[in-house]
């Protein structure tokens, strides 16, 4: 089904694409088989057909996630001449202290002054939840205005003024008209989606709705959009060797850089998770093309996505040339990492694309991958384009992944998923489970840096880093030594992290 | 897609006081003069469609939320009488959960899957528990949904109090581009004097009573069999009423903003009827004695 | 005529009662009392909210926070329900049965506390109906209802610890045992340094003669001390504010005295009063008096070594200084300041929004800070209101001394000048053992302040 923007509120990610959070049925083949690509039917299936082989799973014991409000907020925050109003009890803006340590240290990596990052919350109180918060969500708006005279502000709702019907897309627009900056709802509440991706969507429709230009004047035919999180540039140079220039989106830019996305000749993204939705809808609405390829990990992935752009902005000789340096320069030093990394075991476990990436990167490095780990699943992303099959290149292109399991950031099946493949080290991404496996004397590498293991020189980045993190084995071969999990021994002699869900079921 | 706009309708009213009824008569009548008709039951009960489809309860909007993952809306929406579409919002058992919430979520569903274009409408009747409680309860008369409110009400005061309890709703959200009020549609209209409280109620409101329709014996007939009037008398007296008031609800382009009564003038108006409605009941208590 | 059972008041709502919007938020939501449950050893809190509502307070108050980390049973390891649709339009008790039947079977801990967000509260699950079940077959759960519109996790430690007292420690009739002290002080996680505080604070207690129900953290014995609470023979509420509710709720269920200090003691002016103060209530004062002398000589020897420094420091020390904690450390850290550092008080603000009633007393504690300094305390908690505050106070012509949290980061390079992080968010400390009050604490947080300052052009 195609994007519809004329409604305020993004449709979930399940809706849409029938995204799953829960699913152990074995290989990586597996689930690609299972989910809408590999039965070729693309997009247009119309809804409920879409994923409809996949089966999901249902635990009745659940540790705490993330929600679609939080990615809200982290997008909308590190847009930097925005500001964002939370429009919520207070407790849902306590993401903000860790929020800006993102935000600073992001700045930091970036070459930017380093700053704090802007959002007020509504500070919604008992009183509000009777009476409505509505004129409070106004007063903020025209505050927040006020205090730092934004381009545009972001309103993120919450599940408290979901509940109470608050109506949060007129008092936006009364303050637009009345403030003459956009005043953009983005309807976030938590309960309304099980996985936090939907946030990305949420913020990507608000965007597309009332930043990015209806009419560009002009198309900049060397302008490409990058859809990326936080992390080091490492597109600005790349594309400049290809006689590009990036639009980098949403972190860290301007109002200005989203307006002219609609202007771009391309659109791009080292995660589908994540860019999905923009992408798509850029293609759809305002005719920018959507670059069909693998993620730009490990040398094929890199190579075709590379190329995939040179043909969409027509630039394919300089391109050739690139990559054949690139290439030139980057395997020695790859070959010698292989050597350092021989015989080494590792597992992944972060958000799907991403995951699927970085597999491709660790076994270009000769890592064996017997296990991964996706926060969730997308049996498709909002194109429906074959070449950005992620979890199908993998396959094709480095083999099967053995253990390849779907479930949203549980620290309790952490423990027997690592009991499964028992690894050398573990490559994460988000917070919350690296702790446990510390406790098992497994170290972590945290990809804090999302542009990290990406493009070749992401292929040296993340042998270096891994030798680096092996060194920390000790630290955590002592800490498990002397430290207890808060499971039973019934739980912790369980193989089957699902076990739970299936006797659910069953 | 068609060019056309479907034309969105909200009728509110006090439980019980023939709002379903009403209603259901409204969309049979317009599907009988050839229109292509959704009716939209916003009550956690879910019977707002029943008869129109032979007494049948359909599985609600939310019912496949609970069951499912993700919901296909066109798994809700079942064909009744005359090919009118009929969806149930559903909701909670009494006492749990949000109610509101959920006329929220199932009205968002459907405008997502953008239900009404493909299903190329003539008009959407929605038929809401009335008396605006909470957010939830007032989705269908905020910007964009639907464009004219009409309210069912008898003569009794409870219902009238919740008449203007929608009209209150209607002056928040008049100002934001809401839905504006068409009128009032006066039931169980049997004697002259439930018609001068009516009025009166209609003219203090600054509003217009859209058609009297009287209490009828031929109604429960037809709800007993499952049907509408339209559908089980079609030649009826009532039957016309019911196509008269749909005439003028398709007719009916200029809505208001109506003047709800603030506590103390509602309680003075309702006392001022009770006074003379005491004097009538004394008056033919006095002539039944003379007599 | 209509006639109440109480008149309404009149007066235009105070300062405490209203609430405006936050930017750069210093506390967490009611539900972020789920840290105060997993403050204590080997307690376990199960969260019933939607999917993010546990991530964001952990989050805030173990990691951007002192990285101090979740605890065994706290942060990812807590238990949640993650609402969704259907929990808020269907109800969500039964997930939350189901939840705390697979939580059993998983999770082995000495007490489990069900805490609440804004979905169930607003929506009207009955979870007492539902914990109740499980206490009725013996299993070691109690709830709380901590919905994040009832307020901050301040007063969600507070309803948590009622939770615990009322559902699990339960009734008694028994002795009361001399010198044993329930202590209610800070504000676990919250204070970024709550760990090595209470650990000297009980050292300090048990200097005096004193066995301490600690009731939180690594140096308490977990919920055998929960038990022995009613044994206490007094409660000590150690801050401005935080556990007065707690202590007369104690009071009045086993008729237990509390004693009230609102001042942390910071440095040994301080300890020595309000020990002496403690030991007299307890009825050990002979045995105060040693541990006292024992401590100063201690201190001074080092006070000494430091006036080396102090006096002949030549490159600027602060004159003046500004405070953004909550009441309780902005308190005992001025004082210290003032007292014994012989700093100036140029800016002091409370920001963990106290309860109207206990306002007043607490701007008194600000006005006494030393026999010749008196200070005007300010409750502000949006910090761009805050910063505006501080940026208008004098510093004379020194650098500024900003006793505050990472969000005055910019604040203090525009004023050139030292920032010392004690307040939530402190992200840029990683805090494990360390303390700042007591004797020891004043001690390191002296020494932090002038390695601060000393670094400041490094």
């Amino acid at each position: 089904m195609a994007i519809n923007l004329r409604t305020a509120a993004v449709e979930t990610r399940e809706q849409r694409l029938g995204t799953i959070t829960a699913w152990d049925e074995g290989t990586a083949a597996k689930l690609a088989e299972q989910s809408e690509y590999s039965r070729g039917c693309g997009a247009g299936c119309g809804v409920g057909n879409k994923g409809s082989k996949l089966c999901e799973l249902e635990s009745p014991f659940t540790q705490g996630g993330s929600c679609a409000e939080q990615v809200v907020q982290g997008q909308a925050s590190g847009i930097l001449d925005a500001v964002l109003v939370q429009h919520s009890p207070i407790g849902c803006a306590a993401n903000q202290p860790m929020n800006n340590t993102n935000f600073r240290n992001t700045l930091a990596r970036r070459g930017m002054a380093v700053r704090n990052s802007l959002a007020l919350s509504t500070n919604l109180t008992e009183r509000d939840m009777v009476y409505g918060g509505v004129e409070k969500l106004q007063e903020t708006i025209r505050e927040a205005y006020r205090r730092h005279n934004p381009k545009a502000v972001f309103i993120a709702t919450s599940c408290a003024t979901g509940i109470i019907g608050d109506d949060v897309e007129t008092a936006a627009r009364e303050v637009q008209e009345e403030i003459g900056i956009p005043v953009v709802p983005v309807f976030c509440e938590g309960f309304k989606s099980k996985h936090w991706s939907t946030g990305f969507d949420a913020i990507q429709h608000g965007v597309l709705r009332q930043i990015v230009k209806k009419n560009p004047g002009k198309k900049q035919e060397d302008l490409v959009n990058i859809i990326i999180l936080s992390g080091t540039d490492v597109y600005t140079p790349m594309l400049a060797e290809l006689g590009l220039r990036a639009n980098l989106v949403l972190n860290l830019a301007t109002i200005e850089q989203l307006e002219q996305m609609s202007e771009a000749a391309a659109s791009v993204s080292f995660c589908y998770t994540l860019a999905s939705y923009f992408t798509a809808a850029l293609e759809q609405e305002f005719g920018v093309p959507e670059i069909k390829a693998p993620q730009p990990y490990g040398f094929a992935g890199t190579d075709a996505w590379l190329r995939a752009i040179a043909r969409a902005t027509n630039r394919e000789e300089v391109t050739e040339a690139y990559i054949a340096r690139e290439h030139a320069r980057v395997r020695p030093i790859v070959e010698e990492l292989r050597e350092q990394l021989k015989g080494l075991t590792g597992y992944v476990a972060m958000g799907a694309s991403f995951a699927h990436g970085v597999v491709v990167v660790l076994r270009e490095l000769g890592i064996d991958v017997p296990g991964t780990l996706v926060f969730h699943h997308d049996p498709v992303y909002d194109s429906g384009a074959p070449e950005r099959d992620t979890l199908g290149h993998l396959v094709e292109e480095t083999g099967d992944v053995e253990n390849f399991t779907v479930g949203i950031r549980q620290h309790y099946q952490f423990y027997n998923l690592l009991q499964r493949v028992n690894p050398d080290f573990i490559v994460i991404r988000h917070g919350g489970l690296s702790p446990l496996a510390s406790r098992l004397g497994k170290p972590s590498l945290q990809l804090g840096d999302a542009s990290f293991p990406l493009g070749y020189q992401g292929i040296i980045n993340l042998g270096a880093e891994i030798l680096a993190v092996l060194g920390q084995k000790k630290f955590h071969e002592d800490l498990a030594a002397h430290s207890s999990l808060p499971y039973r021994r019934s739980w912790l002699d369980e193989k089957d992290p699902f076990a739970l869900a299936r006797a659910a079921v069953a | 897609m068609s060019a056309k706009k479907t034309k969105q309708i909200a009728i509110y009213g006090k439980g019980g006081i023939g709002k379903s009824t009403t209603t259901s008569n409204i969309s049979a009548a317009l599907a009988d003069a050839g229109y292509k008709v959704m009716q939209f039951g916003c009550d956690p009960k879910a019977d707002s469609t029943n008869t129109l489809r032979g007494g049948e309860y359909i599985p609600s909007v939310l019912d496949l939320l609970s069951e499912k993952r993700r919901v296909d809306a066109h798994e809700a929406i079942f064909l009744g009488f005359g090919g009118i579409y009929c969806v149930e919002a559903g909701g909670p058992a009494p006492g749990v959960g949000c109610a509101g919430r959920g006329i929220i979520t199932a009205v968002e569903l459907l405008k997502q899957q953008r239900i009404f274009e493909e299903l190329d409408l003539d008009y959407v009747i929605y038929d809401v528990l009335g008396d605006v409680v909470c957010g939830g309860f007032a989705v269908p008369i905020r910007e964009g949904i639907a464009e004219h409110v009409f309210t069912v009400s008898s003569a009794d005061f409870m219902a009238i109090y919740a008449a203007n309890n929608l009209f209150k709703g209607i002056e928040k959200y008049s100002n934001s581009g809401g839905a504006l009020l068409g009128g009032i549609i006066a039931n169980s209209m049997n004697t002259d004097f439930h018609r001068e409280i009516i009025d009166d109620f209609a003219a203090r409101t600054k509003t217009q009573i859209v058609q009297y329709v009287p209490r009828s014996l031929t109604v429960t007939q037809a709800e007993l069999q499952g049907k509408t009037t339209i559908e089980a008398a079609p030649d009826s007296a009532q039957a016309d009423v019911y196509r008269a008031l749909a005439k003028r609800i398709a007719e009916h382009t200029d809505s208001k903003v109506p003047t709800a009564l603030n506590p103390k003038e509602l309680r003075e108006w309702s006392a001022g009827w009770a006074d003379q409605l005491i004097e009538i009941e004394r008056a033919s208590e006095r002539a039944r004695v003379a007599a | 005529m209509v006639v109440a059972l109480k008149e309404r008041g009149d007066g235009l709502p105070g300062a405490a009662e209203q609430s405006g919007p936050i930017e750069q938020l210093r506390y967490a939501c009611s539900m972020g009392a789920m840290q105060t449950a997993a403050a204590i050893p080997r307690v376990i809190p199960i969260t019933h909210c939607g999917p993010g509502c546990s991530d964001k307070q952990h989050n805030a108050l173990t990691a951007a926070n002192g990285y101090q980390g979740g605890g065994w049973g706290g942060g990812g390891v807590a238990p949640s329900s993650n609402a969704t649709q259907r929990e808020v339009i269907f109800g969500g008790t039964d997930r939350l049965e189901e939840l705390i039947e697979a939580t059993l079977k998983i999770l082995d801990a000495d007490l489990f506390v069900v805490v609440t967000g804004c979905i169930p509260d607003l929506v009207g699950d009955d979870v007492g109906s539902v914990v109740r079940g499980f206490q009725s077959r013996g299993a070691p759960v109690v709830y709380a209802e901590t919905g994040g519109f009832r307020g901050n996790n301040f007063t969600g430690h507070e309803i948590v610890a009622r939770a615990i007292i009322d559902q699990f420690v339960g009734a008694y009739d028994g002795e009361r045992e001399p010198g044993l002290v329930n202590l209610w002080s800070l504000l676990p996680y919250q204070n970024t340094f709550w760990r090595g505080d209470l650990g000297e604070i009980k050292r300090l207690l048990e200097g005096i003669g004193l066995r301490v129900n600690l009731l939180f953290g690594p140096d308490s014995g977990g919920i055998a001390e929960w038990k022995a609470i009613p044994r206490a023979q007094f409660n000590l509420v150690l801050s401005p504010w935080l556990g007065l509710e707690t202590a007369a709720h104690l009071q009045e269920k086993y008729g237990q005295p509390f004693l009230h200090i609102p001042l942390i003691p910071v440095g040994a002016k301080a300890a020595g009063e309000v020990l002496r103060e403690i030991a007299a209530f307890a009825g050990v004062s002979e045995r105060a008096e040693a541990f006292i002398a024992a401590e100063e000589r201690t201190y001074y020897t080092y006070i000494e070594a430091f006036s080396e420094f102090y006096s002949q420091y030549r490159w600027g020390l602060p004159a003046r200084f500004a405070i953004a904690a909550d009441a309780a450390y902005a308190l005992a850290l001025s004082k210290f300041a003032v007292r014994q550092l012989g700093l100036l008080p140029a800016r002091l603000i409370v920001t963990d929004n106290p309860p109207g009633e206990y306002r007043d007393a607490i701007a008194a504690e600000f006005r006494a800070l030393d026999h010749d300094t008196e200070g005007t305390v300010e409750f502000l908690e949006d910090s761009y209101l805050i910063h505006q505050q501080i940026r208008s106070a004098a510093f004379g012509h020194k650098p500024p001394l900003i006793l505050g949290s990472t969000w005055e980061r910019d604040l203090a390079k525009e004023l050139k000048g030292v920032l010392m992080e004690i307040a939530f968010p402190a992200s840029y400390e990683v805090v494990l053992t360390r303390s700042n009050v007591g004797y020891r604490g004043a001690i390191t947080l002296l020494e932090r302040i002038y390695s601060t300052t000393v670094s400041r052009t490094a």
